[in-house]
């Protein structure tokens, strides 16, 4: 027998048992292709920023004299996606060496630091020192703005049912590929707040003068 | 320990959860909770938002409904109810499973939440059959109304509305017609699989859909989609609030292709029986990965150029807005950087469906499967570099006019070898000529037309004098409903016995072939004419040059009406009355065929086995199926009784 597919039944005729390795290997492909669908969406913002920033129509890529958004901001905001996947990285080491409490821990301030990120990604949305229909400049970065907070809050829903799950001993050494499924997400996201935070630095168009 | 307990973690839950109210959520239950949803969501933006004669606020106004209405629908339907236990940690039990799955429900299960793939596969077909039957009456008002030059049946503004929503409806409907019935009901069956991967997120990219629906055809009474289906900007910019049914319904389209097309990669990629090896796998299922791996990174594109348009029509943005920085080129490349994949999205798979049966009728093996492969892969690869043929005469980057007519001729070689593996096929076989095999020589014929159409639209000055008008509209009938539909109603007759159980009524199936296939040549060559001639798309009055083209037009349209028409009485009657089905009634030998009728909620009782390539005819007894391999191993293995039911062979 392989570990292709086991196929035992016990008892009930529609009782079929799969090997969890079989099982977490599915969910990794899946959450792989659901990655693909989501990079090709932030692909498309990063393509929208840098296609109206080298056409700058009408020369209106950013109106002449308008503030701009606070390249730190962005660079600090990715760092603290960065940092929760990191420390969720550790987590996941933890439950594989069997140390649960460990992951727990790990899990609650991985979902503590995104937190806080969550609350600087709206605070910069909301104090952005021009208007969404200030120029093109604007608009796309409000859009990343708030497609970088819906990234977060989902991986906050994540989070809270890792911790949770975790406090009540559903993972363990044995069993943990959940764990490395929102591992693989939570490193995308990470990864996605650094490309928008590295596209967003570069502000003035290549056709204009200012 | 349940499969379950497995599958969430690894404890199993004290009690069965999920009981009492979340058992009785339904589709009734979806819609109320999507017009209460989508009431409080009107209530409070209409309150909230200052200037209610402002269009940007009737705008906002209307994307909070309509976003109401999809959250509301899928709450009442029981799609949240899966990721909130999840995240309580409290996981399903076996029985929960069995519940969701639809066992013992009867007719019930179709309109729950219900996450076996079979169910799913036939919720998508009649899904697909509203679709096409509604897009269908928008095109016979078409057609009515360009009867004579001046009909005045529908007036400028409602043809408008009325082509825009006939072109999104039929793109939608074509694009889920192979994958959604047949991707979701054969494939796991036909890769020896019990379930899609992800059987609720098979279920939810199905209801997404439902959802869908309403908010699309809201724009009928929201002022219409005056842009045609596909809303170019800046006019889609300054549309009516009809416009904002269009955008928020492409983006729920585009977030359930993307679910579907991971759910059934996933499955095709790490489901396979044992012994499936990728030379192994059938070509329908090789047609339906390529179709759904193409969308998964297509149709995020177009919800992006959706979530843009949504912005630049709600608060005031600037992405399409040329005096704000924006650009509608910036639309036009995303557009069609989802919309020409989206055509071998349609097509593969359809094609492929009837290379699958094109084998079993000619009683030969595919002719050069290595070569099938290849052409899907060629297509696919080329397809995402084809885009920009579609606005050629936009003024975009005319220094890339030549590459990409290059590209888009270069795509006919692929498409050619696939061609050529069919009639390979069918040369020299015993060709048993049913009406699924009569859908291939038709699909030959159309496709013919419509692929070589396209070459002289790929052809930049050709394309320059012919893009504007009916040429066009005839060219991508032939290739979407030509070859498209006619390889998915193909698909419809050969798979009819495995998804119901019934044999389709040949005589009643067989005029509405004739009457199909005939009124659709006389349409569309009659739009041919009309556009050679000169006569634009998408305008409601014309000169009475082409009076006598668009007569011939129409009289085919109404046959292909009536033909269609009496299609769906073949199946409806077939389905409730029709003779039963044999578990293989054309000698198949994909696995599919080897599962008896009905279908067992789990499909195999134990896992079958594949020993041989899926297409051996001529090799020994061709009624039975000899893809599973009998008493070779003593857990996962099966024996083929001569009537091709997979029996467990434990011993």
């Amino acid at each position: 027998m392989t570990n292709i597919e086991t196929a035992v039944t016990i008892g009930d005729p529609d009782l079929h048992l799969e090997d969890p390795n079989v099982i977490g290997r599915r969910w990794r492909a899946g959450v792989a292709l659901l990655i693909l669908a989501d990079a090709a969406f932030v692909a498309t913002l990063l393509f929208a920023y840098f296609y109206l920033r080298g056409l700058n129509t009408s020369n209106a890529w950013l109106l002449h004299g308008q503030a701009t958004a606070a390249i730190w901001v962005s660079w600090a905001l990715a760092g603290g996606a960065v940092l929760s996947a990191v420390i969720f990285g550790q987590a996941r080491r933890s439950i594989q060496a069997g140390n649960e409490a460990g992951f727990v821990a790990g899990a609650l301030v991985a979902l503590l630091v995104l937190v806080a990120d969550t609350v600087g990604q709206v605070i910069q949305l909301t104090s952005f020192p021009f208007g969404v229909a200030s120029s093109a400049y604007s608009s796309v970065v409000y859009t990343i703005a708030g497609a970088n907070l819906y990234h977060l809050l989902l991986t906050i829903f994540i989070a809270i049912a890792m911790w949770n799950r975790g406090r009540l001993h559903i993972y363990s050494k044995s069993s943990n590929w959940q764990v490395r499924v929102a591992e693989m997400w939570w490193n995308w996201i990470a990864i996605a707040a650094v490309l928008t935070a590295f596209a967003t630095s570069f502000i003035a168009s290549p056709a204009s003068g200012h | 320990m349940s499969e379950a307990m497995v599958q969430f973690g690894g404890r199993a839950p004290a009690h069965p959860v999920g009981g009492g109210i979340m058992r009785r959520l339904n589709l009734g239950t979806a819609v109320a909770g999507g017009l209460i949803l989508g009431y409080v969501a009107w209530l409070i933006s209409h309150h909230f938002l200052a200037g209610a004669d402002d269009p940007m606020v009737q705008n906002q106004v209307v994307t909070i409904t309509l976003a109401g209405w999809a959250f509301g629908f899928m709450i009442g339907i029981g799609a949240m109810r899966g990721p909130i236990c999840w995240l309580l940690g409290r996981d399903q039990s076996h029985e929960d499973e069995m519940f969701a799955a639809g066992k013992d429900q009867g007719v019930g299960r179709y309109f729950r939440f219900t996450t076996d793939h079979k169910v799913v596969g036939i919720q998508y077909l009649v899904l697909t059959m509203v679709l096409l039957g509604i897009g269908g009456t928008l095109a016979m008002m078409i057609r009515t109304d360009l009867v004579t030059p001046n009909s005045g049946f529908l007036g400028p503004q409602t043809y408008n509305a009325v082509v825009g929503l006939h072109g999104l409806t039929m793109i939608i409907a074509t694009i889920i017609m192979v994958t959604g019935p047949f991707g979701n009901f054969i494939v796991p069956i036909m890769i020896g699989a019990r379930d899609m991967a992800f059987p609720r997120l098979n279920a939810l990219s199905f209801w997404l859909l439902v959802a869908f629906a309403p908010v699309l055809y809201s724009a009928a009474f929201l002022g219409g989609i005056p842009t045609g289906w596909t809303g170019y900007a800046p006019l889609s910019d300054q549309g009516p609030p009809g416009m904002d049914s269009y955008l928020m319904a492409i983006i729920i389209f585009a977030v359930s292709t993307a679910i579907a097309g991971a759910n059934i990669t996933a499955t095709i990629l790490t489901m396979r029986a044992r012994g499936m090896t990728w030379n192994r796998t059938p070509i329908f299922v090789w047609g339906v990965l390529a179709s759904v791996g193409l969308a998964i990174p297509a149709f995020p594109m177009f919800m992006g150029a959706m979530v843009y348009l949504g912005m630049d029509r709600t608060v005031g943005a600037n992405f399409y807005v040329a005096s704000g920085g924006g650009n509608p080129w910036l639309y036009e490349n995303l557009f069609w950087l989802m919309g020409h994949p989206e055509v071998y999205v349609i097509l593969i798979p359809a094609v492929a469906a009837l290379m699958e049966l094109t084998t079993v009728f000619a009683r030969k093996p595919l002719f050069s499967y290595n070569v099938a492969v290849l052409g899907i892969v060629g297509i696919v690869g080329l397809s995402m570099m084809v885009w920009a043929h579609h606005i050629f005469t936009s003024g975009w980057a005319p220094e890339l006019n030549g590459a990409f007519m290059l590209t888009t001729e270069l795509i006919s070689i692929p498409t050619g070898l696939l061609f050529f593996v069919i009639i390979g096929t069918i040369w020299r076989g015993k060709v048993w000529t049913t009406l699924p095999m009569m859908c291939t020589y038709a699909m030959l014929w159309n496709f013919i037309i419509g692929g070589v159409t396209g070459i002289y639209l790929s052809d930049v000055p050709l394309d320059y004098d012919l893009h504007g008008n009916m040429f066009v509209t005839a060219h991508f009938h032939y290739t979407l409903m030509g070859a498209g539909l006619t390889g998915a109603i193909g698909a419809l007759m050969y798979w009819f016995p495995k998804m119901t159980g019934k044999m389709l009524h040949h005589t009643s199936a067989l005029w509405s072939f004739w009457l199909v296939q005939i009124g659709f040549q006389v349409t569309f060559m009659g739009m041919f004419a009309v556009g050679l001639a000169g006569q634009p798309r998408r305008v409601e009055h014309y000169d009475n040059t082409f009076a006598v083209g668009n007569m011939v037009s129409t009289i085919g349209a109404y046959t292909i009406g009536l033909g269609m028409l009496l299609l769906l009485y073949a199946v409806i009657s077939s389905w409730r009355h029709g003779p039963i089905a044999p578990a293989n009634p054309w000698g198949g030998k994909t696995l599919e065929w080897a599962v008896p009728n009905p279908i067992p909620l789990e499909n195999f009782e134990v896992l079958p086995v594949v020993i041989a390539d899926p297409y051996g005819y001529g090799e020994g007894d061709f009624s039975i199926p000899h893809t599973s391999e009998p008493r070779e191993d003593v857990v996962v293995g099966a024996q083929l009784s001569p009537a091709g039911a997979v029996e467990a062979d434990s011993s």
